[in-house]
């Protein structure tokens, strides 16, 4: 049984349930059926606690007795069970699309630029020295590096972005991680 | 208005009520009633939710501030959440002109 129908069942039995006990039953009765990380449920239990009470507040304005107010608050809000699966679906969702997981495709990229960057910075030292050919073809190399690992890593951010919206979007970050990798195994940047 | 109709674009419309600035949960339920004159039956409860996936997309952001001795979440349409509400009204002004001129033929 809901916890709206025992209220209800409550009240017709002449049980005198207080404003703050309906409140109270319904946040437990939806922090029971949250399956959220600690942080998340607290978060969403202050949410609907702070919806009741502007929701109650509101219909004692419109001019409704507060125990009214409460219960028809408690009611648009809709049933605890109800109310939780919407969180939990969307905790399911985002964890997909939140987190460090999510970027991990931009990793790969930002990290070989990185160490290309470096090597092209050092480059520039060996300029104080003279040059040499064979240098010269390395710093071209750390250049073409470096711009390939920009262009990737930028690749991989957008579609990281994009696939918060469309999942189709991670294949595309994946598949510049993928780039990237492969570029270094061929030897090739 | 049947809530089931109302699948798939309560994150469209939360967003357009945030378009008029920021606001805490309760109030964009208020402005939702408000807008389509008390039709629309939307369940309070899955405005959170939805309010979350948005954020999570990065197209609304929340903070938390001090009212009454409370802390409470208020939200607030970000950059891409400007884009993302045009685009989807622009989807949407199609999907009604088709399914207009879909009844349009009814005879």
């Amino acid at each position: 049984m809901g916890a709206i129908q025992i209220l209800r069942r409550r009240h017709s039995a002449g049980d005198p349930v207080s404003e703050n006990d309906q409140i109270s039953t319904y946040l437990d009765a939806v922090g029971s059926a949250l399956q959220l990380p600690r942080p998340q449920r607290r978060r969403a239990v202050e949410e609907i606690r702070n919806h009741l009470d502007d929701g109650a507040t509101a219909h004692m304005r419109d001019g409704l007795p507060r125990a009214q107010a409460v219960a028809l608050a408690i009611t648009e809000l809709g049933e605890p069970e109800f109310v939780a699966a919407g969180f939990n679906d969307e905790g399911e969702h985002g964890s997909e699309f939140t987190g460090v997981r999510r970027w991990l495709p931009v990793l790969v990229p930002v990290c070989l630029f990185t160490v290309r960057a470096s090597f092209l910075a050092w480059s520039a030292v060996w300029i104080l020295d003279g040059w040499t050919v064979g240098e010269r073809t390395a710093q071209l190399h750390y250049l073409l590096g470096v711009a390939l690992m920009g262009l990737l890593s930028y690749g991989a951010y957008v579609s990281v972005k994009r696939s918060q919206r469309d999942a189709t979007w991670r294949w595309a970050a994946w598949a510049c991680a993928g780039l990237a990798l492969g570029a270094v195994a061929l030897r090739a940047f | 208005m049947r809530a089931d109709q109302l699948r798939g674009h309560v994150e469209m419309l939360l967003m357009a009520a945030l378009a008029s600035g920021p606001a805490h949960g309760y109030a964009l339920s208020a402005e939702l009633k408000r807008r389509s004159q008390g039709r629309l039956a939307l369940v309070e409860g899955s405005l959170y939710p939805a309010l979350h996936r948005l954020e999570a997309a990065g197209l609304v952001g929340s903070s938390d501030e001090e009212m009454d001795g409370r802390r409470r979440r208020r939200y607030e349409l970000t950059a891409d959440g400007k884009v993302a509400l045009d685009e989807e009204m622009r989807s949407w002004e199609q999907f009604k002109s088709c399914v207009d001129d879909i009844l349009r033929e009814i005879p």
